[in-house]
């Protein structure tokens, strides 16, 4: 069991290539969110994906996957890019299944520009994948899909009212909201989070400023979450999260931001208290 | 400008199954009608409902054919003030940030209205959105709106089991949580503290003071619905809200009451208020 209680992202690709990021995981016993991409699901051996699952499970640290979005269009127009996209996130799947991972997240997948004129059929194409994909699953974890260039909360909403599948949820992304959905120029988190409060199981944290989808350390950006943690707590929506740092000078700043605010955190079931040990000794770089 | 509306002859959608026959005609002629020309069209019998006569507040059946006859609507060509601010919206219900100064129902100091705006913007609707509790005019905050008969009316039924908290700074310092039981009398210019009056209770929580101000800024929740309720409990104690006219206290141009948080029993709503700097300063931090 890991005193952090949540997740912080790592793609599999980076254990590949450089042993130090799983004997840090191991190490300072961070449960981590494994981002599983194309090159990892068809190059890397079974047997590799069997034993770094091994390393997480005889340390008794829960592990949470992230499939593959690169390219994939899980709603598509086109049969043939519809019909690749759910080869795709059904490789995943074989392959989270020697993870036992807690939970899955994978994209939504709305473009405006493109889906707009074809919504209806981009809403059926999307349900009919993310049907089938649960189906594939069969029950063994729950997946929960994040916004990415979603503007619009209507897509999701839409999305999941049409929806009939057990154990699948929504993940806010609040650096995609603030970027990419342009939630710093509207300021509209308390209606992203109103009206999609019934499906909420997970958040991706990490800031930006607005402009660009940075990935930086919490507090490093201009993300109000204050207001985040204000709309959970009125909304008692208790979701669990995933720490989207890109270098590990971000890793340490979110949990210096963890530190800083306890109060928050223990809301979300944060139990540890002493945050300099993950950020003594070991290196990544 | 005037324009000639031709006879209209509408069937009752099953949204609006068991609303009034005058409620109807309100929504469908869009406020072009003033209420007393509505109720003489009814009685004079040029309203027909399944080409009969009909009384103001029959309630409707889906399927019924109303015909409104011929009239003359006035139109207008500047923009409202203000705009709808949506903060959630599902099948029956339409959640909305009510500005401060923007009435719900028109009158001869309010030409702009909520009321007003929602039959423009809800033009294509059988049912347009109708509030389903009141805000008074200065007042932001959250209003809940029912989409279709049937939620209007079940939901002001249980109004009274819908938890209602609101956000307000108010004059002075108030040190701990506290619980406020009066009666309020309501006279012709004034709302008093009066054995004869409604009880009224609320229980006010103090979340911030501003020392170099001395205003304290309030959560309430409100556990009685009286009108002006959390206005006079408070200005009655010397503890007026800032900007309360009412309560000859001037602070600032505005009213600082916002209907921030509604729990419903599936669902709970929330809205910020948007008051300037100093009042929404620490935004968000001492609220939790």
């Amino acid at each position: 069991m890991s005193l952090l209680n949540f997740f912080v992202n790592l793609p599999v690709r980076y254990i590949y290539d450089q042993k130090n990021y799983l004997s840090y995981f191991l190490k300072k016993r961070v449960q981590p969110e494994l981002g599983l991409d194309f090159l990892s699901l068809d190059e890397f051996p079974i047997n590799w994906h069997k034993e770094v699952a091994q390393c997480f499970q005889a340390e008794d640290l829960k592990v949470a996957v992230h499939f593959p979005f690169l390219d994939l269009r899980p709603g598509s127009m086109d049969p043939m890019i519809l019909k690749a996209s759910r080869e795709r996130l059904k490789k995943a799947v074989e392959v989270a299944f020697y993870y036992q991972p807690v939970h899955a997240i994978a994209h939504v997948g709305y473009f405006s520009v493109d889906y707009d004129d074809f919504y209806k059929e981009w809403l059926e194409n999307s349900v009919e994948t993310w049907e089938e994909i649960s189906r594939h699953i069969g029950g063994e974890f729950p997946l929960f899909l994040e916004n990415v260039w979603e503007e619009e909360i209507e897509p999701l909403r839409d999305f999941w009212e049409y929806i009939s599948v057990d154990n699948l949820g929504f993940c806010l992304d609040v650096g995609h909201w603030f970027s990419f959905g342009k939630g710093k120029e509207k300021e509209n988190l308390s209606q992203w989070l109103q009206n999609l409060a019934p499906y909420l199981r997970h958040l991706h944290l990490h800031d930006n400023d607005g402009l660009e989808d940075k990935h930086l350390g919490l507090g490093e950006g201009e993300i109000p979450f204050s207001e985040l943690f204000a709309g959970l707590e009125l909304l008692e929506l208790k979701p669990s999260f995933t720490l989207e740092p890109h270098t590990q000078e971000d890793f340490f700043a979110s949990l210096h931001f963890i530190d800083q605010h306890r109060r928050w955190f223990s809301y979300l079931g944060v139990k540890e208290t002493n945050f300099k040990r993950y950020m003594a000794e070991t290196s990544l770089d | 400008m005037t324009v000639k509306k031709e006879v209209q002859t509408l069937i009752v959608p099953p949204a609006c199954a068991q609303q009034k026959l005058i409620s109807f005609l309100k929504q469908k002629t869009k406020g072009e009608i003033p209420y007393s020309a509505l109720m003489r069209l009814i009685r004079r019998g040029e309203v027909r409902v399944n080409k009969r006569r009909s009384k103001p507040f029959y309630r409707l059946q889906a399927g019924d054919e109303v015909r409104i006859p011929p009239y003359y609507a006035s139109q207008k060509e500047t923009a409202p003030p203000f705009s709808l601010h949506i903060v959630f919206e599902d099948k029956n219900l339409l959640v909305l940030e009510k500005p401060a100064g923007l009435a719900l129902h028109k009158g001869s100091k309010t030409p702009c209205s909520l009321q007003e705006m929602l039959l423009n913007h809800f033009v294509d609707k059988d049912f347009v959105p109708t509030p389903v509790h009141r805000l008074d005019k200065e007042t932001s905050g959250l209003l809940l709106l029912a989409k279709n008969f049937a939620t209007l009316t079940s939901l002001q039924k249980n109004w009274s089991q819908v938890e209602k908290r609101y956000l307000a700074w108010v004059k002075g310092e108030i040190k701990k949580e506290t619980i406020l039981e009066d009666y309020l009398l309501k006279t012709p210019h004034k709302i008093v503290f009066s054995p004869q009056g409604k009880k009224a209770i609320s229980r006010v929580k103090p979340l911030l003071f501003l020392k170099s101000k001395q205003i304290t800024l309030l959560e309430i929740k409100i556990l009685t619905g009286r009108t002006r309720q959390i206005r006079a409990q408070l200005g009655l104690r010397n503890h007026p809200l800032l900007g309360d006219k009412k309560f000859k206290e001037f602070t600032t141009p505005f009213l600082a009451l916002h209907a921030y948080y509604l729990k419903l029993p599936s669902k709970a709503l929330y809205s910020y208020p948007s008051w300037p700097k100093p009042y929404w300063q620490e935004r968000f931090k001492k609220l939790i």
